[in-house]
């Protein structure tokens, strides 16, 4: 594929942006419109700039680890955030509370819940992605 | 406490065994051996205090709301199961070291071996009948898995099948029996429950009893199992089929005699169907060729004899019975272990082709005629005494037939016996060269094993008061003497017969293969049930997965709509208008836009706008959810819509376009789709027009920040007051990942095959 100075420009600031966005949005998602799920959603969309644009092996390139060790990750992540109370019933919630002065950071139970369905939610849409490009690009070589 | 170690140590072991074989090499099953010898010590010491009448129970609760609890208890029988179990185990764990080799697969196949003993042993001690029933059905998935060993040969993969469908009848037929008789008498352990020969049920408790232990057993009709399994490495064959597993039907059946006996059918069905199975011992006998295949039928043969034994059911058969299990087990697995050894020298088990092995190997043959000795009965084996004892309680019992087959058959396991013996004494063969006496840790198990039977058969009075009695008086029985040597009576001479009968079908057994009519086998019989029942399924998949994406889409919207429709006249919900909302403005144009992107869609003449389309009806509802003030559903919606029409374009724009074909409009899917409509509108104003008491979403939004720390009332549904449903979520998400991968694998590899051509 022809690769363009200024599409090449602006996805590596894209990228990173919508990686920060992603986060941001995961983050806040507690008290305001968010969340893991959306969260993933837009940093898988990442994914799937990066593959449209310079194919399948790059997207694999920025995934960095193969898609479905996302989805165990995350799986596994959502799980144990359901174990932490270890007298109580499955999916119990705990709060901590930092404070850091300027600050007051609310940490729990169902953050790492939220991150696990983040970490799910990037793994299997950029394996849809990524497995519908290897595809057509097997079919384009076939033909 | 002791009785647990009998299940601790072999499910540890057999957990670590993957890892200690990596670590120890082929030494790791000869330590694992050493273990089991100590497990068969314990046993020794729970039999003493079995049999000064206060047997080890061992009980806990396992799912206390359906009054389920873990119930072992350590009676002489059982326990007598248990020592053959430790005892043969721990040889077979020692032969295994060698016979196996360095072959990787060891460490999972010792695994899978203790795995079994521990359900095996879970068996003979459970005194819940729902953990007896369990333990079975352990035992027979750890056949199934041991039979395919050798997963790359398809006639392993298919004696493991036979043997796990076959088996598994057998298992449900269990399961019915035990909630039946639980439900019966109100009692789910063994040693409580009462005899119920004149319940209503009994009847049909009997009936699934049996079909649990002939197919467990290989009693006739399911007799065709045992030789399919033979496929197993012959340690396993060892072990369980012939020495424990397959005694697990006996034992279920002797278990039961207390409780059933008395039933008017039990004598006749049982002595009936045994007989079957040994007619069918008599004609395979002479024809079989591969020395585990014969080893295998005559397995067979013996538990018809034990069968046999229970349904005459008077003490003296029982007694007779647990002294010939005590016997057969101390002959027959050394006979394997012969089998295998002669395989794993000369690479051939055809006793056509062997002879003459006795100066190559020969500690090996002299195990081989330990065990032979007493499979024949000759005196002073174990093996004498207990043909004694049978042919005495067939003849108590005295329909002549009975005792004529049990002869015959006694015959022809002689017969069996003297085929066994060809490859150690027979003409000298070219193999003879190969051949090489195997190592010790295998010599050891089955010299040992059958020196075992020979010591029993001269020290009887002691095995008598140790073993036998003991056990039989645990089944409720007197126990009756046992004696090596009757003086000169009529089961002595019997029983010359028998051997005189067998050697001579040993020697004109040229002349017996052409008289002996050739039947049907149960193998055959099987064949064509699995072959009916797999085309029944083939024609009902076509019918019902066609492969036509459009007939499997009009099924599922059809029924929706039928229904919902369906239900909404059962519930009688009136559709009252005054409830239902005025439209704003911004509705009305989320509504059009749905409106109008949807017509598009359906009228586009090219992928592309027809994707366009669908992802505008999208963002019609995002529209929908900001006017609703849902800012987090129409995010998360926003979100998905882009990325599906992504998706979609990224799939679809390497497809042909649908070009120049004009629209036509097929009245049959135009009608679905009013359908379709007319459902969903229906719907809507059904659940516009009732009246919700809010107070599930005044909770959640009064409990979110207090309970839930958060002031995003969706999210903390999400993560914490709903968050095992969000869990089921992500799975279902990445179950569909993995279905996508295997689709996409599974095109690739079309693609790649059809490259080259």
């Amino acid at each position: 594929m022809k690769s363009s100075p200024i599409l090449d420009i602006t996805l590596r600031w894209l990228v990173v942006l919508l990686g920060i966005v992603s986060f941001f949005l995961l983050l806040r998602g507690h008290d305001e419109p968010g969340g893991g799920f959306s969260g993933g959603l837009l940093a898988a969309s990442a994914i799937i700039i990066t593959t449209i644009a310079y194919g399948a092996d790059a997207g694999r390139k920025l995934l960095h680890f193969q898609p479905l060790s996302y989805i165990a990750v995350g799986l596994i992540l959502s799980v144990l955030a359901g174990l932490f109370q270890w007298d109580a019933v499955f999916m119990s919630s705990i709060w901590v509370e930092l404070s850091l002065g300027f600050t007051i950071i609310k940490l729990g139970t169902p953050l790492l819940f939220d991150l696990g369905v983040y970490i799910v939610v990037l793994g299997v849409v950029s394996s849809f992605v990524l497995e519908i490009e290897s595809i057509v690009k097997i079919k384009k070589e076939g033909l | 406490m002791s009785i647990a170690l009998l299940f601790i140590i072999p499910i540890v072991l057999s957990v670590a065994s993957p890892f200690g074989f990596r670590l120890l090499g082929k030494n790791w099953s000869k330590l694992v051996s050493f273990f089991i010898l100590i497990m068969a010590g314990l046993v020794i010491l729970l039999l003493d205090l079995a049999s000064i009448g206060s047997p080890q129970t061992l009980s806990f609760d396992w799912i206390p709301r359906l009054g389920l609890s873990v119930t072992l208890r350590a009676d002489s029988f059982g326990l007598f199961m248990a020592l053959i179990i430790t005892v043969i185990g721990a040889g077979v764990f020692s032969y295994t070291s060698e016979y196996m080799g360095d072959d990787p697969r060891t460490g999972t196949i010792t695994g899978w071996l203790l795995l079994f003993m521990a359900s095996m042993l879970g068996v003979v001690l459970a005194d819940n009948i729902v953990l007896l029933f369990v333990s079975w059905e352990l035992t027979s998935i750890s056949s199934y898995i041991l039979i395919g060993t050798n997963n790359h040969d398809p006639k392993a993969r298919a004696g493991a099948k036979t043997a796990l469908l076959v088996t598994s009848i057998g298992g449900l037929s269990l399961l019915g029996a035990i909630v039946l008789l639980g439900v019966a008498t109100g009692v789910w352990n063994l040693s409580e429950m009462p005899a119920i020969h004149n319940h209503p049920w009994a009847a049909s408790i009997f009936i699934l009893v049996c079909l649990a232990a002939f197919s467990k057993s290989a009693q006739w009709p399911f007799c065709f199992w045992l030789p399919g399994a033979m496929a197993a490495p012959t340690p396993i064959s060892a072990y369980l089929h012939s020495a424990t597993m397959v005694k697990a039907g006996v034992f279920l059946l002797a278990r039961m005699h207390p409780i059933l006996s008395e039933h008017a059918a039990w004598t006749p069905v049982l002595v009936f169907f045994s007989a079957a199975s040994m007619i069918v011992v008599i004609i395979s006998i002479p024809k079989a060729t591969d020395l585990k295949s014969l080893l295998a039928h005559s397995t067979v043969g013996a538990l018809a004899l034990m069968v046999c034994l229970i349904g005459i059911g008077t003490p003296y058969a029982l007694n007779a019975m647990t002294v010939f299990l005590l016997a057969h087990a101390c002959y027959k697995a050394p006979l394997f272990l012969v089998a295998g050894s002669i395989d794993h020298a000369v690479h051939n088990r055809d006793i056509n082709a062997l002879g003459g092995l006795a100066k190559k190997m020969p500690y090996t043959m002299l195990s081989a005629c330990i065990a032979g000795i007493s499979m024949a009965g000759i005196p002073p084996m174990l093996g004498f005494a207990a043909k004694e004892m049978i042919l005495e309680a067939g003849l108590s019992y005295a329909p002549w037939l009975i005792t004529l087959i049990t002869i015959l058959a006694t015959a022809f396991v002689m017969v069996a016996c003297c085929v066994v013996l060809i490859p150690a004494f027979g003409k000298n063969s070219c193999l003879v060269e190969k051949a090489h006496e195997s190592p010790w840790s295998m010599l050891a198990p089955m010299l040992l094993i059958g020196i075992i039977g020979l010591a029993c058969g001269l020290r009887l009075e002691m095995i008598e008061n140790h073993l036998v009695s003991p056990a039989v008086i645990s089944l409720g029985v007197k126990p009756a003497g046992l004696g090596l040597w009757h003086g000169f009576t009529l089961y002595l001479a019997l029983s010359s017969l028998a051997v005189l009968a067998g050697w001579l079908a040993y020697t004109q057994r040229q002349a017996l293969y052409k008289i002996i009519p050739v039947l049907p086998s149960g193998a055959v019989i099987h064949e064509v049930i699995w072959n009916t029942v797999l085309s029944f399924g083939r024609s009902l998949t076509q019918i019902i997965q066609n492969g036509s994406l459009t007939s499997y889409l009009g099924t599922t919207i059809i029924v929706t709509c039928a229904l919902i429709f369906y239900a909404w006249v059962q519930v009688d919900a009136p559709v009252r208008p005054s409830l239902v909302q005025k439209i704003t403005l911004a509705e009305l144009s989320a509504g059009l836009l749905i409106m109008a992107s949807s017509l598009a869609t359906a009228f586009a003449r090219k992928r592309l706008p027809a994707i366009a389309g669908l992802g505008a009806m999208g963002m019609g509802m995002t529209l929908f959810f900001i006017v609703s003030q849902a800012p987090d559903l129409a995010l998360t919606q926003f979100l998905v819509e882009i990325l599906s029409v992504v998706l979609l374009v990224v799939a679809f724009r390497h497809l042909p376009d649908f070009v120049g074909e004009p629209i036509k409009i097929q009245s049959g899917r135009l009608i679905i789709s009013a359908l379709t409509g007319l459902t969903m509108m229906v719907l809507t104003l059904v659940a516009l027009s009732t009246e919700y008491g809010d107070r599930v979403s005044l909770w959640y939004g009064l409990n979110a920040l207090r309970q839930g720390h958060g002031a995003n009332v969706v999210n903390v549904i999400l993560v914490d007051f709903r968050a095992l449903d969000t869990l089921g979520e992500i799975t279902v998400l990445s179950i569909a990942a993995l279905g996508v991968g295997v689709l996409m694998g599974g095109l690739k590899q079309i693609k790649t095959k059809k490259e080259p051509t």
